[in-house]
């Protein structure tokens, strides 16, 4: 007897890859959307900065627009320079 | 000349002999003058006496009169022509005599109309004479009166015409006679009854106790009182003679009598003989006869509207009729009618009920109400029945559609908003009677007819799906049946399940037009996936020939490999659109390895920042599985597969159940269940066989392959159990539900909260039923408020702890204490 698999029909779900469940400025689940967007998904992404904090992409540009000195925008989880990561 | 010829005959036409002869003689004269030449003037003179009338020409004229009046009322033929007759009245008139005739005439014609109608008196006694012949005899009397009248009129027109017109005192002499007949029927009736039968003499009683009402007993108050009679006789179904009747309510309209002495008395008698007829009908009619025999009535008293009432009692009859027979009875009528009828679908009926009810004041709400409990208890029953679950929906369909018939064929359909809101309220409270069991079981029927039946064209589904929308419509909990309809969709999807793709979009966008597009962005996120999914397949297959190809041009041990490749094809799912899945750590075979690390490679490295997580449990595979019979395709599902890869080594290897669970790792209950499905199934599907033999797997349970393994076709579906409705699953699902609205309750009592800063549980309670959709336990809404204190969003008042402050006690008192330290700083 000999069982072989011809064909495979799988299943799987893509989640961010992100290290955090929540994002930490609004505190939603990256799954979920940022306060100001209705539908989760491609339209509200997280976004990476160099110190490999993530939040959601919505959430740190407001963020960083608020932040008055433009030269010195930093992460609010550490306090680092705030750069996006590739 | 001839202008003096002329002016002779110009003369008023009514003058005596004498004078013409004068004039002819002069004429004559003139003539003659001419004839013999001489130039002679004509001359007319007046008479040289006035001419005079035969002395008792008055009293001739009358006598020649009053005979011919006689002759016609008698009856016989009148001595002298009418020509001649007519020129005497005129005579008398020119000559101004026209008001002793007329009082002469006037005599002549209450004399006769005494003696007539005095017949009448005497001939009908009230009680004892059968009214039909008497009446008859009215009538005859009647038309001989007018037939006279008309003739004597027409005899005394000139008089009629010329003095009685100048005088504004006298009647014409037709009013006359009918003044004359009235008055007569009024006294004779009074004036021979005294003397009369013992009858009498008790009705004239009873008319002098009445003191003025004297016309009681009066020969008019007989004739309308076996008019009365003889039109009971008609409703008791007796033929009567209509013509009769026709002709003496004219005779009582030509009299001035049927509006004060004949409709009032009409009315009553009506009402009287409907409201016994009405309480008597209801205890020996059912409810169907009865609506049947209270519109016969109706139609006959519309026709004898027609045949011999006048037109303007319409109104008042069908009134009396209305508030009488039917009025009283309405509310009875619809309380034991409605429910059979409906039941019984009798359109007609129900109609009927209807019209008729909305014929009482307020009768309409009464049925609407009605009708609106029927179908709350229908319904609710329906909803209700815990053992007819299966066939609830179906059920609930066809009682629809039943109401529908009956809305728009018997109760007025769209034109009636107040019975169609009622409708609507009776089927919301129906299917609310459960929580939320009907939301599930409607999205499991959906299912059901989304995966496709046979013989059941696209259209007739499209129409299927918008009756189910209209139930839906009355739903409640939206979203139980949003949750239940996702994981059937996903199932559906992912397997390939769905009869045609074209319905399942109509039926998403269906629910979109009715819930919002919040409701509905998931179901759409999950075709786009779908779509999504099978588009990047396309671009994976492309990506693995170019790379095939290259290894092969490489020279690479990969070729040889390649035919023996497996087939994968991947759905990737976004998380938030589909349910969630239980996260399953199971072994992947060695062969899948290398497919799964490629395309999570390819993947990542298309999707930036995304990570993918297989979904084991809802993967499927087609195995090609040499038995001793013959070589088979099998289709299964992943774990099926992995499970019967274990058999893979030596001939006929036996495995323990713990072995399998340790090589395979999958969840326990799973394991069970995927065992069962490959060893207990239907007896043509077993491709294991376990020992000890039962239906159940034990932990005991050694596995070995079906050698005897055989079925006709070449590929076959092994069943899964996995994939059924399990009662964990629904129970799962039921839980996420409840979780969801867990923060629904949140948001709300926050919200509420916010708004009006201090409120007392009860309150809050009513508050909340308003804002939220579905039903709330207050139970539930108890552990909402005490994790919200918990949380400091709200806190108990420190006076009255059944009422809520928003915000946390902590903020308030620090608020307070600075309000104090500033107004310390002012006194100080």
């Amino acid at each position: 007897m000999k069982v072989k698999i011809k064909r495979w029909h799988a299943v799987a779900t893509w989640q961010w890859d992100v290290n955090d469940e929540r994002c930490g400025i609004c505190y939603t689940a990256f799954e979920a959307c940022c306060p100001d967007c209705h539908i989760p998904g491609d339209d509200c992404p997280p976004v990476w900065g160099g110190c490999n904090h993530a939040f959601h992409m919505h959430c740190i540009m407001k963020w960083l627009n608020s932040q008055q000195n433009a030269n010195k925008q930093t992460c609010p989880a550490c306090r680092q320079k705030w750069e996006f990561r590739a | 000349m001839s202008a003096a010829a002329s002016s002779s005959q110009s003369r008023p036409a009514g003058l005596v002999m004498s004078s013409r002869n004068a004039t002819v003689q002069g004429n004559n004269r003139g003539n003659n003058g001419a004839a013999g030449g001489s130039n002679k003037k004509m001359v007319i003179r007046p008479f040289k006496v006035q001419p005079k009338l035969p002395e008792n020409f008055e009293d001739a004229t009358w006598e020649v009169l009053r005979q011919a009046v006689v002759a016609v009322q008698s009856k016989t033929a009148v001595a002298i022509s009418y020509e001649e007759l007519y020129r005497a009245v005129e005579n008398l008139c020119v000559h101004k005599m026209g008001a002793r005739l007329y009082d002469r005439l006037r005599m002549e014609c209450a004399r006769h109309v005494a003696a007539v109608v005095g017949t009448l008196a005497s001939g009908g006694v009230e009680g004892f004479m059968d009214p039909a012949l008497f009446l008859a005899k009215v009538d005859d009397v009647w038309q001989d009166h007018c037939e006279h009248m008309l003739t004597i009129r027409n005899i005394f027109l000139y008089m009629d015409r010329s003095f009685v017109m100048q005088t504004s005192a006298l009647q014409p002499i037709w009013d006359m006679g009918l003044t004359l007949f009235r008055l007569e029927l009024a006294a004779q009736g009074r004036g021979l009854q005294r003397p009369g039968a013992a009858g009498g003499v008790q009705a004239a009683a009873a008319g002098a106790g009445e003191g003025g009402v004297a016309g009681n007993t009066g020969l008019d108050i007989k004739i309308v009182k076996g008019m009365l009679r003889v039109m009971e006789r008609q409703r008791n179904g007796e033929a009567v003679n209509l013509a009769l009747l026709r002709s003496l309510v004219r005779m009582l309209g030509s009299l001035g009598l049927y509006k004060p002495l004949f409709l009032r008395a009409f009315l009553e008698d009506t009402e009287r003989y409907f409201a016994v007829e009405g309480t008597k009908k209801m205890e020996s009619l059912d409810v169907v006869a009865f609506l049947l025999h209270v519109e016969r009535r109706l139609g006959e008293a519309e026709e004898s509207v027609v045949h011999y009432l006048e037109p303007g009692t319409r109104k008042a009859l069908i009134t009396a009729v209305e508030s009488r027979l039917l009025a009283p009875h309405v509310t009875a009528l619809i309380d034991k009618g409605l429910t059979p009828l409906m039941d019984a679908q009798r359109v007609e009926d129900v109609r009927r009920l209807y019209q008729l009810a909305c014929r009482k004041p307020g009768g309409a709400e009464e049925l609407k109400a009605a009708f609106n409990a029927y179908i709350r208890r229908r319904g609710g029953e329906l909803v209700g029945d815990d053992a007819r679950e299966k066939e609830m929906i179906e059920d609930l369909l066809a009682f629809k559609d039943k109401c529908d018939v009956i809305l728009s064929e018997a109760l007025g359909g769209r034109s009636n908003p107040a019975c169609l809101a009622a409708m609507k309220d009776g089927f919301e409270f129906a299917l609310n009677v459960r929580p939320s069991r009907p939301a599930e079981l409607l999205a499991k029927f959906l299912d059901a007819k989304l995966k496709g039946e046979k013989g059941v064209s696209e259209g007739e589904m499209e129409g299927l799906l918008d009756r189910i929308m209209v139930l839906f419509r009355y739903v409640g909990s939206k979203d139980v049946f949003e949750a239940f309809y996702k994981k059937d969709l996903a199932k559906r999807l992912l397997l390939g399940r769905s009869a045609s793709a074209d319905l399942e979009r109509s039926m998403v966008a269906k629910l979109k037009a009715e819930c919002g597009a919040t409701f509905t962005n998931k179901f759409e996120g999950m075709f786009k996936d779908m779509d999504l999914s099978r588009e990047l397949m396309g671009n994976y297959a492309q990506f693995l020939g170019t790379t095939a190809a290259g290894e092969k041009a490489g020279g690479r041990e990969g070729g040889r490999e390649g035919g023996r490749e497996v087939e994968t094809s991947v759905h990737v799912l976004t998380t938030g659109y589909w349910p969630a899945y239980p996260s399953s750590d199971v072994v992947v075979p060695p062969v899948l390895e290398p497919h799964m690390a490629r395309f999570s490679a390819y993947y990542t490295g298309k999707y930036q920042g995304r990570r993918l997580v297989w979904q084991h449990s809802l993967g499927t595979c087609v195995i090609k599985a040499r038995f001793p019979l013959g070589t088979k395709e099998l289709s299964v599902s992943f774990f099926q597969a992995i499970v019967l890869l274990c058999f893979n080594d030596g001939e006929s290897p036996r495995v323990a159940f713990t072995d399998i669970k340790a090589a395979t790792r999958i969840e326990d209950g799973e394991l069970r269940r995927t065992l069962q499905s490959l060893a207990c199934g239907k007896i043509n599907q077993r491709v294991l066989q376990k020992e000890p033999k039962g239906k159940d797997v034990e932990d005991n349970d050694v596995f070995s392959l079906n050698a005897g393994f055989t079925h006709k076709l070449y590929r076959i579906k092994i069943n899964t159990i996995q994939l059924k409705e399990t009662v964990e699953e629904n129970d799962k699902t039921h839980a996420e539900v409840h979780r969801d609205r867990q923060y629904q309750i949140d948001a709300a009592i926050v919200r509420i909260m916010k708004a009006r800063k201090k409120l007392s549980h009860n309150l809050l309670l009513s508050e909340l039923f308003g804002q939220l959709k579905f039903s709330v336990v207050p139970v539930d809404v108890k552990r909402r408020v005490e994790s919200l204190i918990e949380r400091d969003y709200l806190c108990r008042d420190d006076i009255n702890p059944s009422v809520y402050n928003y915000g946390s006690r902590k903020l308030r008192i620090l608020s307070a204490y600075s309000e104090t330290c500033k107004s310390d700083d002012k006194e100080g």
